[in-house]
């Protein structure tokens, strides 16, 4: 697939989404009842972190495939994935703490599974890129998928921990639809939100996978250039 | 006479006439490493029996070849077949046919000459140990040091023991990296008839080498590579280095050609069926060898090929060894058998050396009294941050440990030399797995007790056993998860800091249950009878999960590292 053209159409989705979203989510939605203004902060936290967790099981994905494959564009997009999951990772962390702050008085809470959940991610991205930076050549591939595989079963397991002994979290509306009504206008604008948040990643995503083929070029060519010298 | 090389040795350029037999075939082989070509579209055919010289000035490829052939890197372009294995496909079959001595060792100093010998026999899946090592050590002349540890012998003899070591399993392809390097004449003299008696029973023998007089004198063979091409490669003819030299030479100043060989074309290039040594050194065969005339056939499997197919028929030598040819899926028992030699090895260094437990047992101690004393001035009461400081202290001082578990092994060449052998990498997972869990457990044991003190607890001895049954599950998936990870930051810089890094976030969902449980027990003083609850088992899914992980991911990482 000529991912130049793929890149082009989904940035002019992603410009199109991000427009509506942003007209829904600061127009067209009301203030909420309690939180008021303040329920705008989670239409960012929510796409985000959702985005977030998509790029590390496209990280995984990439990760497995390239094991299997020995197929160095799948590290590509596995490490693609990784650096915008970190940026993702850090303006959920960011937002819900600024919400959270907002709405109930504290920063953070430790009993709060799905906090532990994206700060574990947080931990695992960024070792995960620091990783791949300390190390060379073909090495870097086949161990950073290790490590990125290694790392779900803690981030599930961490999940689990949380949940069993301690808990914290407003529940999902969006996985108990039988409570969340199709005229809902936050719905609406959170499914905006998040349809957005995912053009924009995968738009983004194409472009970084781009952008190391082309270095992966010029790589090549200055390696058959200083062999012909 | 027989020739001599520069350090006296006699030796005798032998074949032992294996038609065909093709040990080493490379088609278009090339290595890139980052910003540059190592190796560039290398044709090259191996012989059986034969010496072959692999020549050239630094940086020009010779190192990254043997490496290739070794198995520990993988080829960027082209194909190379080692007895008839894939070398990128079929690893561990490839590393079954190769001994290989290097620039190091690639001994554990700690251990004797026997014990590492004793060691390798069993990477190598080999049985009648103890007959092996005697042989392979009187082999070298080193059977009355055999209970000398390895630092403490000199560096001809380390090399003697590195080429036993290469040699132990009857390798019917032997890698030599600059293997004269600081030896003196009387090791010297010794290496040279080795070699040569290595390639009188059969094997094909590949060594770099900057002595182009040794050269001339010990191998029948000879490849020149310049800028990772080669730039030439024929047989050598008679003893006498001055032609070799003079090749050498113009192959320098013509340098690497774009294909083929500098100045001449590559049909050209197929090595005629020429007289093989022991006619053009009569003498020779009057020496110290007792091979067969060369069949001038034999000859021919040091042809180059410009064809894109390897076109080589692959025989083991009539009359080696095979009995360690490997390949196939090993049996449970003998990953089993790998395990308990690693382990075994692992327990023994330390015992010795005592390099990593007592620094770690210190190290946790400190911690815990500094996590207590500064947590006490929080306010908890302190008997309450007692589990939190327990394991806290066994996670600081244990990543200690397990920063040294394979960086220690690979500082010194224990680590590649491990490698080099076809031992299932699984294998070497669980013995390293066992004696990071047999560390960390025991330290997690020793900071029970002192905890107990220090934070003036008074559990039941009941809580207190089931305790240490909580630190010995911890500990099984916290040094699982190490020892993968360890093996994963082994080829990173500033590894000993990477490792935390990659491990700390692994441990949250380990922390909550353990310190969970831990206080349970320790604490609120729960009794024995009460159900361990969904901490044991978050606990036992943890250890379970990195263990088979580890089992299955540790190859892929530590072949890379």
């Amino acid at each position: 697939m000529d991912l130049r053209r793929l890149s082009r159409a989904l940035a002019a989705l992603s410009l199109g989404l991000v427009v509506v979203s942003l007209y829904v989510v600061f127009v067209r939605t009301p203030e909420e009842r309690v939180m008021g203004e303040r329920i705008r902060i989670l239409f960012v936290h929510v796409g985000a972190a959702w985005v977030a967790y998509l790029s590390y099981a496209v990280t995984m994905v990439g990760a497995v495939l390239f094991l299997v494959r020995r197929d160095v564009r799948w590290d590509r997009l596995a490490a693609a994935s990784a650096e915008w999951g970190v940026v993702l990772t850090s303006i959920t962390l960011l937002t819900g703490s600024i919400w959270a702050r907002s709405v109930n008085g504290w920063w953070w809470r430790w009993d709060d599974s799905r906090l532990n959940l994206t700060l574990i991610l947080w931990f695992l991205y960024v070792g995960y890129l620091i990783l791949r930076r300390a190390l060379d050549g073909e090495a870097r591939a086949a161990v950073t998928a290790v490590v990125a595989i290694a790392g779900l079963p803690a981030a599930v397991l961490n999940h689990f921990a949380t949940l069993l002994f301690r808990t914290f979290h407003p529940d999902p509306i969006i996985s108990r639809p039988d409570q969340a009504a199709a005229d809902d206008p936050f719905l609406w604008a959170l499914m905006l939100s998040l349809a957005a948040y995912t053009a924009i990643y995968a738009w983004l995503l194409v472009e970084r996978v781009r952008v190391s083929e082309v270095r992966q070029s010029v790589r090549d060519a200055r390696a058959d250039l200083d062999g012909a010298t | 006479m027989s020739p001599t090389t520069p350090s006296g040795a006699s030796v005798v350029k032998h074949t032992a006439g294996h038609d065909d037999a093709v040990a080493m075939c490379a088609v278009g082989l090339g290595k890139r490493f980052e910003h540059s070509w190592a190796l560039r579209s290398v044709d090259l055919r191996i012989a059986y029996g034969r010496v072959t010289a692999l020549l050239g000035p630094n940086g020009a490829g010779k190192s990254t070849l043997l490496a290739l052939a070794s198995t520990h890197l993988r080829p960027t372009t082209g194909r190379l077949e080692i007895a008839g294995h894939d070398a990128q496909r079929a690893g561990a079959a490839v590393r079954a046919h190769i001994g290989l001595v290097s620039h190091r060792p690639m001994l554990y100093p700690d251990l004797s000459a026997a014990e590492n010998l004793a060691y390798v026999v069993r990477m190598y899946g080999l049985d009648r140990v103890e007959e092996r090592v005697e042989a392979a050590l009187r082999d070298v002349d080193l059977f009355p040091r055999r209970r000398e540890r390895v630092s403490t012998l000199s560096r001809g003899m380390q090399q003697r023991l590195a080429l036993a070591r290469a040699m132990v399993h009857t390798p019917d392809m032997v890698l030599l990296d600059e293997p004269f390097a600081g030896l003196d004449r009387a090791a010297a003299v010794g290496l040279d008839e080795r070699v040569a008696a290595a390639a009188g029973r059969g094997a094909a023998v590949l060594v770099a080498t900057h002595d182009l007089e040794r050269a001339a004198i010990l191998a029948d063979d000879a490849v020149i590579l310049v800028k990772g091409r080669v730039a030439w490669s024929g047989p050598i003819e008679g003893t006498d280095p001055r032609p070799l030299r003079r090749r050498y030479e113009d192959a320098l100043n013509v340098g690497a050609p774009k294909r083929g060989i500098a100045g001449k074309r590559e049909e050209d290039l197929t090595f005629a069926p020429t007289s093989p040594r022991h006619e053009r050194s009569a003498d020779a065969n009057r020496g110290i060898g007792t091979e067969p005339a060369i069949p001038p056939t034999a000859m021919q499997a040091g042809a180059l090929s410009s064809t894109n197919e390897p076109v080589a028929v692959f025989r083991t030598p009539a009359g080696l060894d095979d009995s360690h040819v490997a390949g196939a899926p090993r049996p449970v028992a003998g990953v089993l058998a790998v395990a308990r030699a690693v382990a075994a090895k692992n327990i023994r260094v330390e015992w010795r050396t005592r390099e990593v437990m007592p620094s770690v047992i210190l190290f946790a101690v400190v911690s815990m009294v500094l996590l207590g004393r500064a947590l006490l001035a929080t306010g908890p009461e302190l008997h309450r941050i007692a589990p939190s400081a327990l394991w806290i202290s066994l996670l600081l001082g244990s990543t200690l440990g397990l920063t040294r578990t394979l960086s220690g092994e690979a500082s010194h060449g224990g680590l590649a030399g491990t490698l080099v052998s076809p031992a299932d990498r699984g294998g070497i997972f669980l013995g390293t797995w066992w004696t990071a869990w047999a560390y960390t457990t025991v330290l997690g044991w020793l900071l029970l007790p002192i905890a107990v003190a220090l934070f003036r607890l008074s559990p039941d001895p009941r809580n207190l056993a089931a305790a240490a049954g909580v630190v010995l599950l911890g500990a099984a998936g916290w040094s699982a998860a190490g020892v993968l990870l360890s093996a994963a930051a082994l080829g990173a810089r500033a590894r000993e800091i990477l490792l935390p890094v990659l491990l700390y976030p692994l441990a949250l969902p380990l922390v909550v249950p353990a310190v969970d449980e831990t206080s349970r027990l320790l604490v609120t003083n729960a009794t024995s009878e009460a159900s361990p609850g969904a901490a044991i088992v978050l606990l036992a899914a943890y250890a379970l999960i990195y263990v088979v992980g580890g089992f299955l991911l540790f190859g892929i990482v530590i072949d890379q590292g």
